[in-house]
């Protein structure tokens, strides 16, 4: 490998020229790269993680993170145009999360959704009570992919939807 | 329950489509071993598994035409009341039709290659290799653990009908998006494989029997992904059109591989230049279209312990790690034996320009692919997971495409091998006219739709400049050319140019000056937005209610009107049934400006409804672009044509 070190080293000075403008415009890219990757990525929790972190005092606040899971069924309620919905995960850990805006067509009670925003310590002048630990989120997202079926079924849940033969279409 | 005759024929196909690749890669590898040839064994094999590959297809197909739900797949991905068109489309409905899907392209592509390019003896068998694996690879994993034709376990379980398939999809542009980018993906198979009988059988001509299928992959990635982003921005009614979400991202990656690969191949035509950098390019391309499926269909990307919930991930990452080992293993042992001219004597001549060219799309490259895949690696080293967001790519895109924007207006111009020549200076003098006219002309038609004309990022200024710059040089060199030499490579090349600038002239300017708001409208009160006027119009029925085939969905009329004319738009809500959420139809009112988008998000009561509006100036330019460009694409396709 180290022999085309040796044959650039023989190699016209033009060529050295291009070489080394090459490498410094990749290194300068590979910098903003992983500079751009630091600042910008986001915390993502699964609500089970959230309920420890938020037990052991190491969930902080004020900070975006995104929060990840399952709108538990029956909880969305809407108070004077704020929604308000509960994400779960297989762990059963919950978060309540508090949403203010247009929800994207694919939400849905049983669906999965990602929930960005963050713990506020305060809100609106007041003081915002901790305990409570509403999540203010700002941004939903719902998984958006390809598959045409509403999600994979694995062998327990389509014996679930189809045991007695007739689809029932929503999940119990 | 017994099977149809034709289910029972598709699964004996996929049988024989697994075996027949099986025997094709064994007796390929006994061919390039051994002294005896086994070439003709190893054809007939691989035909034996393109003929299992159509069985299969037939059987699915007829499968889901004859709403046979004891087959699991067609129960998941289709129902009685699906359109037509959709029980076809539902083939690669979900993850078991997609193999089944690529598998089939793959057997297409290579087959075509071989009868046409008439491949006898090691180059065939070097050459089916690749396409063998790859079939065995996937008709295995159909096989184990996603076959399209399985049944239900047993029989109490089989439905009356079945779930069908998102409405979401349910749309022309979605049908035609996945099965575009698996031909773009599959396409790139068969420039790799010649790629593979160069580093094993010294084949010279692999570029220039690789470049026709280069340019058809290319074609097909590029149509499918701007369907895709078409799609998403009609149908989802969210306002974006590229939201650098995981799935996007796979397509993109070896979008941009390829790209390259299709620049520096002409280099090496032209000049035997970077041999083993084209070599590194195509195989790291299909190596790109696996690990972008294996991040999409396996769920790492959310986190690397849904990963470990099937083992679909593990099969892939192994398939992904031979294959690498392979690909990358026989280029580094050949690395020295590579013939290759490096000799870059002038600093601005094309060959030049391709390499820098290819450095900022591996520059691309690289930022997508951190950007797709480091919350994968950042859960792998320290545990925390983290989410990678569009203002990532926002931030670190536009400083890579943008040199590659100047580059691809000057490029052309330049000379092989020679200093810049007269040809260059005379465009560059014509260009900067152009320029300087195409920037006053966008200034002015920003002002005239309330932008300040002055204020705006450089991007958006720089993109302005270029399409003029490269438009009147471009327009000069067809009306220059001779008769007879009109329309080849070299012109295909530079409409996809001015197609590119198009794009990247709608790409920054309705990202940067979007304008996104709700609006509560009631009956018969109009409301100023921008320099629009937005009306609610019901009759006094309230609320249209509308039957569609398989839907029912509400309707509103808003009169829309401004400086150039007046619309009525009607967004809907659309409800398919007890399965699916509502989905949201929007009004569009556009023109070559500026489109204005209303979605309906709730309805309050009978006369007041609430919408989400979005107003994007020039964003027409990214369709008229994408149009432009796939038009090139043709003229390439037409005149490389042996």
């Amino acid at each position: 490998m180290l022999s085309f070190l040796e044959k650039a080293r023989k190699k016209p000075a033009t060529m050295n020229r291009t070489m080394i403008s090459l490498i410094m415009a990749f290194l300068a890219i590979l910098w903003l790269v992983f500079s751009g990757i630091q600042d910008a990525s986001l915390f993502f929790y699964f609500p089970t993680e959230v309920e420890q972190s938020i037990i052991s005092d190491e969930m902080e606040q004020d900070a975006r993170i995104r929060i990840g899971g399952f709108v538990q069924p029956d909880s969305i309620s809407i108070e004077d145009e704020i929604i308000f919905f509960v994400l779960t995960d297989d762990e059963r850990g919950v978060v309540r999360v508090r949403y203010e805006g247009i929800l994207p067509d694919m939400f849905a009670e049983g669906q999965g959704a990602v929930a960005e925003g963050m713990f506020p310590s305060e809100v609106d002048g007041g003081y915002f009570f901790p305990d409570e630990w509403i999540f203010y989120a700002d941004d939903i997202f719902v998984k958006h992919g390809e598959e045409y079926s509403k999600e994979h079924l694995d062998k327990t849940e389509m014996k679930k939807r189809f045991g007695s033969g007739i689809p029932s279409g929503t999940l119990e | 329950m017994i099977a149809s005759w034709p289910v029972f024929l598709g699964r004996f196909g996929l049988w024989a489509l697994c075996l027949g690749a099986l025997f094709a890669l064994v007796f390929s590898v006994l061919d390039l071993k051994s002294k005896s040839t086994w070439s003709s064994v190893a054809k007939r094999s691989f035909l034996t598994s393109c003929i299992g590959s159509l069985l299969t297809v037939f059987g699915l197909q007829y499968a889901l035409f004859t709403h046979d739900f004891s087959i699991r797949y067609v129960a998941t991905v289709s129902s009685k009341s699906q359109p037509t068109m959709y029980l076809f489309s539902a083939w690669w409905g979900s993850l078991e039709g997609g193999l089944l899907l690529w598998a089939f392209l793959i057997c297409l592509f290579a087959f075509l290659a071989i009868s046409k390019d008439k491949l006898r003896g090691s180059i065939l068998t070097s050459f089916l290799l690749l396409p063998s694996a790859t079939l065995c690879f996937f008709s295995g994993l159909m096989l184990k653990f996603a076959n399209p034709l399985a049944s239900f376990d047993d029989r109490f379980t089989i439905p009356l009908d079945g779930i069908g398939m998102n409405p979401l999809l349910q749309d022309p542009g979605m049908a035609i998006h996945p099965p575009l980018l698996y031909l773009g993906f599959t396409g790139i198979t068969i420039p790799a494989s010649y790629a593979i009988t160069h580093l094993l059988n010294k084949n010279e001509e692999w570029i220039q029997l690789s470049r026709y299928w280069t340019n058809y992959a290319w074609f097909f990635l590029t149509t499918g992904i701007l369907v895709g982003s078409w799609w998403a921005y009609h149908e989802l009614g969210w306002g974006g059109w590229w939201f650098w979400d995981p799935v996007e991202n796979a397509s993109l990656m070896p979008w941009l591989l390829l790209t390259a690969f299709a620049h520096s191949a002409l280099a090496f035509r032209a000049r035997k230049l970077f041999n083993r950098w084209n070599l590194f390019l195509i195989l790291a391309a299909y190596g790109m279209t696996l690990v972008g499926t294996f991040i999409t269909r396996s769920g790492i990307i959310t986190s690397v312990h849904a990963f470990s919930e099937s083992d679909l991930g593990y099969w892939f990452l192994g398939y992904i790690t031979v294959y690498l080992l392979f690909a990358f293993g026989f280029l580094g042992f050949n690395w020295d034996s590579l013939k290759d001219n490096s000799n870059l004597k002038e600093s601005a001549s094309k060959e030049n320009a391709i390499l820098f060219n290819n450095l900022l799309f591996l520059g691309m490259f690289v930022a997508v692919f951190f950007g797709t895949t480091w919350p994968i690696f950042s859960e792998i080293s320290t545990g925390e997971k983290v989410s990678v967001g569009a203002p990532y790519f926002e931030k670190t895109i536009p400083p890579i495409s943008m040199p590659a924007l100047i580059l691809l207006s000057v490029a052309p111009w330049l000379s092989w091998k020679r200093k810049i020549g007269k040809k260059f200076k005379n465009y560059l003098k014509i260009g900067i006219i152009g320029g300087l006219l195409s920037f006053l002309f966008f200034s002015y038609i920003r002002s005239s739709i309330g932008l300040p004309w002055f204020d705006s990022s450089w991007e958006h200024f720089l993109t302005t400049f270029l399409l003029g710059f490269t438009l009147l040089p471009t327009c000069k060199e067809f009306l220059d050319s001779k008769k007879g030499r009109f329309m080849n490579s070299y012109h295909g090349g530079l409409i996809v140019h001015v197609g590119v600038l198009f794009l990247a002239i709608g790409a920054t300017a309705s990202v940067e000056h979007k304008f996104q708001t709700d609006a509560i409208l009631e009956n018969e009160i109009p409301f100023v937005l921008d320099d629009y006027d937005v009306e609610l119009i019901q009759d006094a029925n309230g609320l249209q209610v509308i039957n569609g085939e398989n839907y029912s969905s509400f309707g509103t009329s808003v009169k829309v009107s401004s400086d150039n004319g007046t619309k009525i738009l009607s967004p809907e809500k659309r409800d398919y049934g007890p399965n699916w959420s509502p989905t949201t139809e929007m009004g569009l009112k556009s023109n070559w400006k500026r489109d204005i988008t209303l979605s309906m998000s709730e309805i309050i009561n009978d006369s007041k409804v609430r919408y989400r509006v979005t107003i994007q100036p020039f964003l027409k330019f990214i369709w008229i672009g994408g149009v432009v460009s796939i038009l090139g694409f043709l003229v390439i396709i037409g005149s490389e044509r042996r």
